[in-house]
């Protein structure tokens, strides 16, 4: 998503990045609307702050979607399993008729690794930790360098910041 | 009561609709038997005994379920002290009992109240068929009540306790996105790319919006269903 789309409201046209594409994902809030509203609690937000989600749960009501100010819901309108190529068999498949999001890769952290998008790119541009630990590299990193996140004013108080 | 063979026999038609699903359980009961066990090939013991786990297996999955998804505990210690891993796929199916078509769908053919997640009530008869007594549903409902009562009550007493909980936090994940850096990367969607490799993201063929190798992302999400899962 290009830059000025991600961040409707901080729009600077001096910004250099300005047409430039932004990584936009889940921002696992810590005060998620998506959760608020969901009838069946399918989703929920961990206390290590992911918002996590169980697709077994999920009737497909959508209003996690209609709620989240992100966009960062997506929906299965069709059965998904014909157009996965070389399925990996770690990881389940889902069904028509359930949302999915991003999980913060929770199945590795599960296993002392970092998320997929961390480790897999070759600038190192994404950084990924522990925010309640004031020495941990995130939070050295945030105090140093001006960073913005997506849509602050609302409240939803994201766990993905934005580096500029 | 110049009515009353009307209202006789509406009476009727309302007790016939009424003891509708005692007549039919009656009726299928003769006709229904499980199906009959099959014996893992290669295991002799299971996680539980066989006795517990003929009659509440599903209790178990539903427990190993939310045990696995919700608090992110995979390791099951069995009675006979044996570690396993809270899995359907990968412990019981993979491990024993082989293929799902044959394991579990004979039974749970999607059959009303054949679910996951059935309530304690179900008694289970000699031929292991479930079935819900209207006394065991009353007793439920009658308790769920109360239940959603108490908690309402005990919720709203206990309101600071809950905020002083919320304050002392060990862990928040976080994700620092250092846009400069990657815009530096033209064009590159390897971050994409592993995610929905990693978790069988689908290519829809309608609304792909991915535009590999010009470097420039669509400037705006369609509402149809995208392949990108942010």
């Amino acid at each position: 998503m290009p830059f000025e789309d991600a961040f409707r409201a901080q729009s600077d046209p001096y910004l250099k990045m300005v047409a430039e594409p932004v990584m936009v994902m889940c921002n696992h809030c810590d005060n998620p609307p998506c959760v608020r509203v969901c009838p069946t609690q399918a989703t929920w937000k961990r206390e290590d702050g992911i918002v996590a989600m169980d697709w077994h749960r999920c009737i497909g009501c959508r209003y996690c979607v209609a709620a989240c100010p992100y966009g960062s819901r997506s929906f299965n309108w069709m059965d998904p399993r014909p157009y996965i190529h070389n399925a990996n068999t770690e990881f389940p498949t889902r069904t028509k008729g359930v949302v999915e999001k991003c999980t913060l890769c929770s199945e590795r952290l599960a296993a002392g690794r970092l998320p997929a998008c961390v480790e897999v790119c070759p600038e190192k541009a994404i950084v990924f930790g522990n925010l309640a630990d004031p020495q941990s590299d995130i939070r050295k990193l945030l105090g140093e360098r001006y960073h913005t996140r997506r849509k602050p004013e609302l409240g939803t108080n994201p766990s993905i910041f934005y580096i500029v | 009561m110049r009515d009353r063979p009307l209202i006789y026999a509406g009476l009727a038609v309302f007790l016939a609709l009424f003891t509708f699903p005692l007549w039919r359980n009656f009726a299928a009961g003769a006709t229904t038997k499980g199906p009959g066990d099959v014996l893992p090939r290669n295991a002799k013991e299971c996680v539980a005994p066989a006795a517990y786990m003929r009659t509440s297996h599903m209790k178990l999955l539903l427990d190993w379920r939310n045990q696995a998804v919700r608090l992110n505990n995979r390791e099951f210690v069995a009675y006979n002290g044996k570690i396993y891993n809270r899995s359907l796929t990968a412990t019981c199916l993979e491990q024993c009992h082989g293929e799902k078509a044959q394991f579990c769908d004979r039974c749970h053919n999607g059959r009303v109240g054949e679910v996951l997640g059935q309530p304690p009530g179900r008694k289970a008869n000699t031929e292991g068929r479930q079935m819900m007594t209207r006394k065991s549903f009353l007793q439920l409902t009658g308790a769920a009540l109360v239940l959603t009562a108490t908690k309402r009550v005990v919720d709203a007493a206990s309101g600071t306790v809950h905020a002083a909980a919320v304050a002392v936090r060990p862990k928040r994940w976080g994700m620092a996105i250092d846009v400069a850096k990657c815009a530096r990367l033209e064009g590159c969607t390897k971050c994409i790319d592993a995610c929905n490799q990693l978790h069988n993201v689908p290519r829809f063929p309608i609304a792909d919006t991915r535009s590999a190798g010009s470097g420039k992302c669509p400037s705006r999400m369609p509402s149809a269903p995208s392949p990108i899962r942010t």
